[in-house]
């Protein structure tokens, strides 16, 4: 199940930051596992209760507009390690995802075709797990290199979007 | 609770004319009927006087009078005829609300009538362009309307309750690409190189077939399924294509009126097709409307803490739940205005 979400549907908190995704994605309802934020800061993404334990993984991540936001993935240790890496696509790449991961991709700036077909346009994201396929063909579809955030969340055993 | 403040199919155009009809929308009692022009005028239906319902009465003119005393009221609510006095009290007033008729559908703006001015009806156009054929239905489900958008955002239920006619395991055997744009979630499931399904086979002649349906959900009413099979390898807009329109009225909290209309690109005045069409969609949609009254009997019964168990192809319904909270939870803050600051004694 891909799940291709525009800019405008992130969920804007308090702080200013944004919830790109989460699972669960209706909090509460199960168990938290893991969720990914951009903020301006790098601690300034929704506190989590005091008793969830959480690994954190960052990456400062310069825009296509010159802006910077920080891109911020916790998780549940017994469910997930996460991490980022920003890349910088020029022309075209192929992003591999393991088995037991959701990987999600963050376009930095506007124009970035995914599978050839999705069009991501600034600070849109694009999330895959499960049954989706493992890798992943990108390519900027326009003028200069494009920032791109993809964050990995590596299962313990199966992990998915939806709990 | 319903999201108010936007527009909702209350009535097939053929169904409104110059005998008032009642119907409820949101929890409310509506009166329609045709003005003498053939506009559609929609009145709250209870009259100021005594609390008789309007649509126990008369079109008189472009007025509506009252079957019990006679209070007359025009198109914008405001008495204009109390035939036992000259004088008309202040409160003689019942509400309208703005209505717009758009290819063969009637829109209701049952919230702030000042914001429907600037929300655009939603495009129905396959209901009339001489380019589509079409078959309509319109019921009443006995389930809340989030059941029926949860049905109409997984798919995968074709293969189980419509496995005679529309569905089968190329529903659920496909994955789904789920995306939140606005108000708008969308769910596109491609389906390559595959059985057209019973009735599709009927219909097109083609026995394999790629086959894609992606639902566009326009929160807080409408699902437009846009839908083909094309020969396997073909592009999709050379496909036969559908555009299936749903349009979802809560009634009650636990009703909802659906207005159906399967539009085809292909076959175009094909009368045979049009019935064969009609008699199986019907009794695809009696399969929903029956399933749907079973689960909301379940639902209800349900103990609070035992929520849903969702799975992937649920994330539309997930996405799509979460942001009608979020449409209410506006509504909710815009009507309730924060309290004013009094200065401690
Ligand atoms: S109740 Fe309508 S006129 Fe009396
Ligand atoms: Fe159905």
């Amino acid at each position: 199940m891909r799940l291709l979400l525009r800019a405008n549907a992130h969920r804007r908190e308090p702080g200013g930051g944004m919830e790109i995704a989460a699972s669960p994605d209706t909090r509460e309802r199960e168990r938290w596992q893991w969720d990914v934020h951009l903020a301006a800061d790098p601690v300034g993404e929704a506190p989590l209760p005091a008793s969830v334990e959480s690994l954190v993984a960052t990456g400062a991540m310069a825009l296509a507009d010159g802006s910077l936001v920080h891109v911020v993935a916790r998780s549940a240790p017994a469910e997930a390690v996460p991490s980022v890496e920003i890349h910088h696509l020029a022309d075209a790449m192929e992003l591999c995802r393991g088995l037991h991961e959701v990987m999600l991709v963050v376009a930095g700036g506007p124009g970035l075709l995914v599978e050839g077909r999705h069009r991501l346009e600034r600070l849109d994201a694009l999330v895959l797990e499960g049954d989706d396929p493992l890798t992943l063909p990108l390519e900027a579809d326009g003028a200069g290199p494009i920032p791109i955030a993809v964050i990995r969340l590596k299962g313990t055993g199966q992990l998915g979007w939806v709990p | 609770m319903f999201v108010r403040n936007a527009w909702y199919v209350i009535a097939q155009s053929e169904e409104i004319d110059r005998v008032p009809l009642k119907r409820t929308v949101l929890g409310e009692d509506v009166v329609l009927f045709r003005k003498t022009d053939g506009t559609v005028a929609a009145l709250d239906d209870r009259c100021a006087h005594r609390a008789y319902p309007l649509s126990e009465g008369r079109i008189v003119g472009d007025n509506i009078q009252c079957g019990y005393h006679g209070f007359e009221y025009n198109c914008a609510g405001v008495c204009v005829r109390v035939p036992a006095q000259a004088r008309i009290p202040e409160r003689a007033v019942v509400r309208s609300y703005p209505v717009v008729e758009s290819h063969r559908w009637v829109w209701i703006w049952m919230g702030d009538a000042a914001l429907a001015k600037t929300a655009e009806v939603p495009d129905t156009h396959w209901m009339t362009d001489p380019a589509w054929d079409r078959v309509t239905h319109q019921r009443l489900f006995e389930c809340s309307a989030d059941l029926i958008h949860d049905n109409l955002l997984d798919l995968t239920h074709e293969g189980f309750l419509h496995e005679s006619t529309i569905g089968d395991e190329a529903v659920y055997e496909n994955g789904i690409t789920v995306e939140v744009d606005g108000n708008t979630v969308s769910v596109d499931r491609w389906m390559p190189a595959c059985h057209p399904s019973a009735l599709f086979e009927k219909a097109t002649g083609l026995s394999l077939a790629d086959r894609w349906h992606t639902t566009v959900f326009q929160l807080p009413s409408l699902h437009v399924i846009h839908a083909g099979v094309v020969e396997v390898g073909g592009r999709r807009e050379d496909g036969h294509l559908l555009r299936v329109l749903n349009a979802i009225t809560p009634a009650t909290e636990n009703t909802a009126w659906y207005f159906y209309a399967f539009c085809r690109d292909f076959s175009v005045g094909d009368t045979a097709l049009n019935e064969l069409l009609a008699e199986s969609l019907g009794g695809v949609l009696t399969e929903d409307s029956d399933a749907l009254a079973l689960q909301q009997v379940k639902m209800e019964s349900r103990p609070a803490n035992m929520p849903d168990v969702l799975i992937a192809q649920d994330a539309g319904v997930a996405k799509a739940r979460r942001m009608m909270k979020q449409l209410l939870a506006a509504e909710f803050r815009a009507q309730s205005p924060a309290p004013e600051k009094v200065a401690a004694p």
